[in-house]
Formats: C-alpha cells, sequence, structure tokens
C-alpha cells in the first residue's frame, strides 16, 4: 500500500521541527487522513514513553561513530591538508556545539584542546585539553592516516605519548587526534574537534 | 433524515473525532494539563451545534470544519486561562497507583523492546528523541548523514512498534502522561 505523503511530515510535527504554517497544515491533514493520524498518535505514544523513561532505557553508553567511518574522516581530513589547505597553520579549536550530561543535553560545552596542533619541531612528548565539569575519564585517540596508532585512557586532562610511540612518528606526516570524556557512570559527554600535528622534516 | 437518526449520526461522528481533537487538545494545552477533557468535550458539543444549526456548508472537508473549531476553542482557553494563570496556578493532579503500575509496566516493556534493537538504530532513538538532538546533530555525533539519521529514527521506530505490538498503543480512558486519552481509533 502506498504511504499518504503527508506521512514525512509525522516525525518534524512531533519533533517540533516544522514551521507554523506546516505544522498547521498538518495537523489539518490528520483531521482528514487516519492512516497519518493512527501513525502521528502511535509515534505520540511511543516518543512519549522514550522520553518519560529516558537514558536509563539505553542500558549502555552511546557509540560514536564506527571506526571505519572514523577513519575514513580522518583520511579525507589528510587529503585536505595535502592538497594544501591551511590545516597546519595554527587555528583556534572550534569547540563542538554539543555535549551529553546525564539526562540532559547541554549545548555549548565543549571539550576544547590545548596541544600540539599545526607544525611541531619533535614528536611530542604529551597531548594536552582543557578540563571538563563532570568528566571522570577521558579517552584519546592518535591516528596515522585514518587508521589509530595509539589509545589511551586516563582521569588526567593530558597523556604523555609513550616513548616507542614517539619514536614511530615521522616528520612530514600528518597525525590526527581527538580526545572524548566519559562521565563518572561510563556514559559518553563530550568529544573533541580532531587536531592534527606534523613534525618539520 | 428523521431527528432519531441525525442524533445518531453526530454522536458517531463526535465518537469518531474524539482522539483526534483530544490530541490537538492535548498537544497544545500540554499534556500535564486536566482541564484537555473538558476542552474536548466543548469543542465536540461546539461541532454539534453548529452541524444541527447548517453552519457546515460543505465548502471545505468536515476534518477542516472541525479542526477550525478545534484551533478557535484552544485560542479561547488559553487567553482566558492566561487571565487566571496570572493570579493563581493550579497544581497538577498527582497520579494514581493505578496508573503509576501501568506506567512501570510500559516502561518495562519498552526496555525489553529496546534491548532487541540494532544498535545502530537504538543510538538515533536515544540521541534524536530522547536527549532531543536535532538531526544535523545527531549526524554528526553518529558519523551518519542527516538522510540516514532519519531513515533509522523512522525505521527503529517501527521495529519498536512491532516488538511492542498493539496492546502498547491502546490504553484505558485514565488521563495520564503516557495516555494521551486517545484510543486505536481516529478519523476514518
Amino acid at each position: 500500500m502506498k504511504s499518504c505523503p503527508f506521512a514525512t511530515s509525522i516525525d518534524p510535527y512531533l519533533q517540533n521541527e516544522l514551521s507554523g504554517k506546516e505544522a498547521e497544515r498538518f495537523e489539518a491533514h490528520t483531521f482528514d487522513c487516519p492512516s497519518c493520524y493512527r501513525e502521528m498518535s502511535e509515534r505520540h505514544l511511543l516518543l512519549e514513553a522514550l522520553r518519560e523513561g529516558g537514558s536509563a532505557l539505553f542500558s549502555r553508553p552511546v557509540r560514536t561513530a564506527p571506526a571505519w567511518i572514523r577513519a575514513a574522516a580522518a583520511a579525507a581530513l589528510v587529503l585536505l591538508v595535502a592538497a594544501g589547505i591551511a590545516l597546519l597553520s595554527p587555528r583556534p579549536h572550534r569547540p563542538s556545539e554539543f555535549a551529553f550530561t546525564g539526562d540532559e543535553t547541554v549545548r555549548g560545552a565543549a571539550l576544547e584542546i590545548v596541544g600540539p596542533a599545526g607544525p611541531v619541531g619533535a614528536a611530542p612528548e604529551r597531548l594536552e585539553w582543557h578540563p571538563l565539569a563532570r568528566a571522570a575519564e577521558y579517552e584519546v585517540t592518535l591516528s596515522e592516516a585514518g587508521k589509530t596508532i595509539w589509545t589511551v585512557s586516563t582521569a588526567a586532562t593530558e597523556a604523555g605519548l609513550p616513548a616507542d610511540v614517539r619514536t614511530k612518528l615521522r616528520p612530514g606526516v600528518d597525525y590526527v587526534w581527538r580526545v572524548r570524556a566519559f562521565a563518572a557512570l561510563g556514559s559518553f559527554i563530550a568529544v573533541s574537534d580532531p587536531a592534527a600535528f606534523r613534525i618539520a622534516r | 433524515m428523521d431527528s432519531n437518526h441525525l442524533a445518531r449520526d453526530l454522536d458517531a461522528l463526535a465518537a469518531r473525532y474524539r482522539p483526534i481533537v483530544g490530541f490537538k487538545v492535548r498537544r497544545a494545552l500540554g499534556g500535564a494539563n486536566p482541564d484537555w477533557e473538558d476542552v474536548t468535550n466543548e469543542v465536540l458539543a461546539q461541532v454539534i451545534a453548529k452541524l444541527r444549526a447548517g453552519e457546515f456548508r460543505g465548502e471545505s472537508s468536515i476534518g477542516t470544519f472541525i479542526y477550525t473549531i478545534t484551533c478557535r476553542r484552544i485560542v479561547d482557553y488559553i487567553r482566558d486561562k492566561t487571565k487566571v494563570l496570572r493570579h493563581a496556578p493550579e497544581p497538577a493532579p498527582l497520579p494514581d497507583p493505578a496508573e503509576r503500575a501501568e506506567r512501570k509496566d510500559r516502561l518495562a516493556r519498552l526496555t525489553e523492546a529496546l534491548a532487541r534493537l540494532k544498535p545502530k538504530y537504538r543510538d538515533v532513538l536515544h540521541l534524536y528523541y530522547v536527549r532531543d538532538l536535532s538531526r544535523e546533530e545527531t549526524a554528526r555525533a553518529l558519523g551518519l548523514t542527516v538522510a540516514q539519521v532519519s531513515e533509522r529514527a523512522n525505521y527503529g521506530c517501527k521495529i519498536l512498534r512491532r516488538i511492542l505490538g498493539p496492546s502498547f498503543f491502546s490504553i484505558s480512558g485514565r488521563p495520564g502522561r503516557l495516555n494521551n486519552g486517545m484510543g486505536k481509533a481516529g478519523p476514518r
């Protein structure tokens, strides 16, 4: 059976994403369309139950992007660098636009990186970031061409690069790193923007 | 048409539209507002009165006619209520024990259903509906496109609905947070 063309408006309507006029048009339509009304009322009940249960309904923390997607994103970033886009010039790190704390979404909170970023004279000894309220643990990943070459978890706001990792870092290669923050119960609360550094030849 | 026949037709019409009018009223007034049932009844009474008075001339659909009356009554209610609220806000009624038990049971069923859902759907439902991120923010957090977020949200809900079964969506007449006063019936 072909579904009503208005069916695609159900979610945006319930999520308050429609403009006033669009919402009115959709509401008026539901007074005449039993299919859309039934779908909308059931979806509404489901969403109300999901919101009432909150994060407790989801027994484990939200995952970030799968490894291969993060790898692809990092690889794309490296390509951009190779194409001459000014990644190597020091730039302020734009904070992420959201972070999660408990059951609330706190827009504007951010996990900001201190450094290293951009060109560096030698293999850095440590990676550093600003502390985030409520973060109990940070997970740092360092990647080369989209492949994770080192990761560590720490409660501190810096992570020392082990000697064996530092010796593997080669001049002229872009290394991308990012930090994720977790609350005491292990829930993911924020992620930094990726930062890249390159050791001068 | 004799008067008995007309009365039966109007009653049937009111029964048919009660859920959808109730949905619109509750959404406009807020789920915890106990007045939604009274406002819904008033809308339906107005609809019947106007139909009896011959005010519906078929220039629009009957749905649009009822929708217009519903919106006007909601505006009137909010205007009147605003005047009252300036002096003394009314406390929301406390949920009764049976309602709490029903709510607990429904949440347990929902938890079980979510556990059966693939992580790719659960993650989208969690961020988009529970954490209330926008589609764009959800897409960025999960490394997806906005279209994928929409698809997964929609499909995830459909799978949940299938797992939960129709009984999850057919609720008794008690008003409450999980009960929006809408049975399964809608406009036909």
